[in-house]
């Protein structure tokens, strides 16, 4: 019994220091799109290429986070699929002119910077403070 | 044909220098292939071909209207040996043939305007929305295999005298709707069917319509609904006698198809059934079935390595038809193959292909090809998007 709690507490001690260390994803977009949250249904929508406009009727132009962790952590938790499927499901709707190539970059920074400066764009980064200069999108159930 | 897609490219060209800046995407892909066939005279046939370069290009000009143009150029070196077969049964090749074709086509050039999800209209030159491949039928990235499923290769399009799939559709609604649990799309589309102009080059097209259905479950469920009727137009035909016939023939033509596509876990299913009846409206013209179905399963067996098999399946009843027996009627085709994915822009495929025909009786003349019963292919392709 003491073996099974002292298991049970080193991995809870090890998925807390691995978020720690390595923070949340945040979804971001640019200050053109007129929504402060997402729900999970819409943010799913957006990266299987199914939901290709805002509200207000402008394209959604979405940029990829190359880095490993983050795009895992990311299409499994809101997209409910592997990385590798997501991109197959991307290149059959490029090739047939329903979703436009998404723009891929590596590092946060860099996708921080491409989000606020891009119209109607959505993105995601990883870190363990909120990044500036973009919007901050709430996830809704 | 290089005088016309020269003039529309001008006509773009200049469209768009008068509209707003606008940034286009330009993509595409790349395909480069081997394969060898066997033959029943005892000679081979391999070659290599820079298959198709296609380059897309996309743009948003106004808010809710894009456009997309799909420009494709081929290329291929074929080798045949020529030779006989030995007293021991061996075949000596003493010479090769070297062929070399290349040409620029338009594939589609379309325009849409999206009033909302529920409703968009797309006008233009584009494949028709049937069945499970014809939109991608040669978007090689878009299928495991090296060819897509026998019945959306070019001996069963519509271009051909014998041709069973759609080709372009001109005007189209489509849009989607999403539930809980699945997504809804509908196509509605109209288009000119293509007339087999065999000897007459002023016949006249008619009017083709058809409708496609499609519920997606999360992408891992698909399930598709598609029909199509058109009118082919013939300028000269057989009759069950072996008679030439004079006149213009029309068949109204109709077409139905069942598709599925079943991911769960590291295996996918699907599938394919396709039904199609011709009509003639003169009397001395029989009435014809034609069926076909595919399977196709596949399982992950390694990371990004996919192995795959297919049975595909054409069946019609043209027991009489000369102009229409060069299949027997009817032929099978079986494949193995593997499919790797070093990256997401990257395929390399592999594969065996076994053809046999279901009337061993009739005559089989396989479009450029002299095989008897049943032959065999290697088929190996590298895919590239960029």
């Amino acid at each position: 019994m003491k073996s099974n709690s002292f298991c049970l507490f080193l991995l809870t001690g090890c998925l807390v220091l691995t978020s720690v260390l390595w923070g949340d994803v945040y979804i971001i977009s640019n200050s053109s799109t007129r929504i402060n949250s997402i729900s999970k249904k819409e943010l799913k929508q957006i990266f299987l290429g199914e939901m290709n406009r805002w509200k207000d009727g402008s394209k959604i132009k979405i940029v990829d986070n190359l880095d490993k962790k983050t795009a895992e952590n990311f299409y499994s938790k809101y997209v409910g699929k592997k990385t590798a499927r997501i991109k197959q499901i991307w290149i059959k709707k490029m090739l047939r002119g329903k979703m436009s190539p998404p723009e891929s970059l590596k590092y946060n920074d860099d996708i921080v910077d491409y989000v606020s400066n891009k119209k109607h764009c959505i993105g995601f980064v990883s870190g363990k403070k909120a990044p500036k200069g973009v919007k901050v999108l709430k996830v809704t159930e | 044909m290089r005088k016309k897609i020269g003039l529309l490219l001008l006509f773009l060209t200049v469209g768009f220098m008068q509209l707003p800046a606008k940034k286009i995407d330009v993509y595409g892909y790349s395909d480069f292939m081997f394969s060898y066939w066997e033959t029943a005279k005892g000679t081979e046939k391999y070659g290599f071909s820079q298959n198709r370069t296609n380059v897309l290009l996309a743009s948003e000009v106004f808010k809710k209207w894009d456009f997309f143009v799909n420009v494709e150029f081929t290329g291929q070196l074929r080798m045949q040996a020529v030779g006989s077969v030995d007293e021991t049964g061996i075949f000596r090749s003493d010479d090769w043939i070297v062929t070399t074709e290349s040409k620029v086509e338009l594939e589609e050039a379309w325009t849409r305007f999206t009033l909302s999800d529920k409703l968009v209209i797309k006008a233009g030159s584009f494949y028709a929305s049937f069945g499970r491949f014809n939109v991608d039928q040669d978007i090689s990235p878009n299928y495991i295999t090296v060819r897509p499923p026998m019945i959306y290769d070019d001996a069963f399009r519509s271009k051909n005298p014998v041709g069973i799939i759609p080709d372009k559709a001109n005007l189209e609604v489509q849009g989607s709707f999403t539930g809980s649990t699945f997504t809804a799309q509908y196509h509605l589309y109209l288009g000119n069917s293509m007339p087999n102009r065999l000897y007459d080059e002023n016949l006249e097209p008619g009017l083709s319509w058809g409708t496609r259905l499609l519920f997606n479950f999360d992408e891992n469920l698909k399930i598709g609904f598609s029909s199509y009727f058109d009118k082919v137009v013939h300028d000269k035909h057989y009759n069950e006698d072996f008679l030439w016939l004079d006149g213009v023939i029309k068949e109204r033509r109709s077409l139905f198809s069942l598709d599925v596509d079943y991911t769960f876990g590291r295996f996918n299913l699907n599938g394919e059934y396709i039904w199609n009846r011709n009509e003639s409206e003169r009397e001395d013209v029989d009435e014809f079935t034609r069926t076909f179905f595919y399977i196709n399963g596949s399982a992950e067996i390694a990371s990004k390595l996919r192995l795959y098999a297919e049975f595909d399946q054409y069946r019609d009843n043209f027991h009489n038809d000369r102009l229409r027996t060069f299949l027997g009627n009817g032929i099978n085709k079986v494949i193995l193959g593997l499919n790797f994915k070093p990256n997401w822009v990257t395929a390399i495929k592999a594969e065996v292909q076994h053809y046999f025909f279901n009337d061993s009786t009739m005559p089989v003349d396989f479009p450029g090809q002299d095989y008897t019963n049943s032959y065999t292919a290697f088929m190996a392709s590298l895919s590239i998007v960029f």
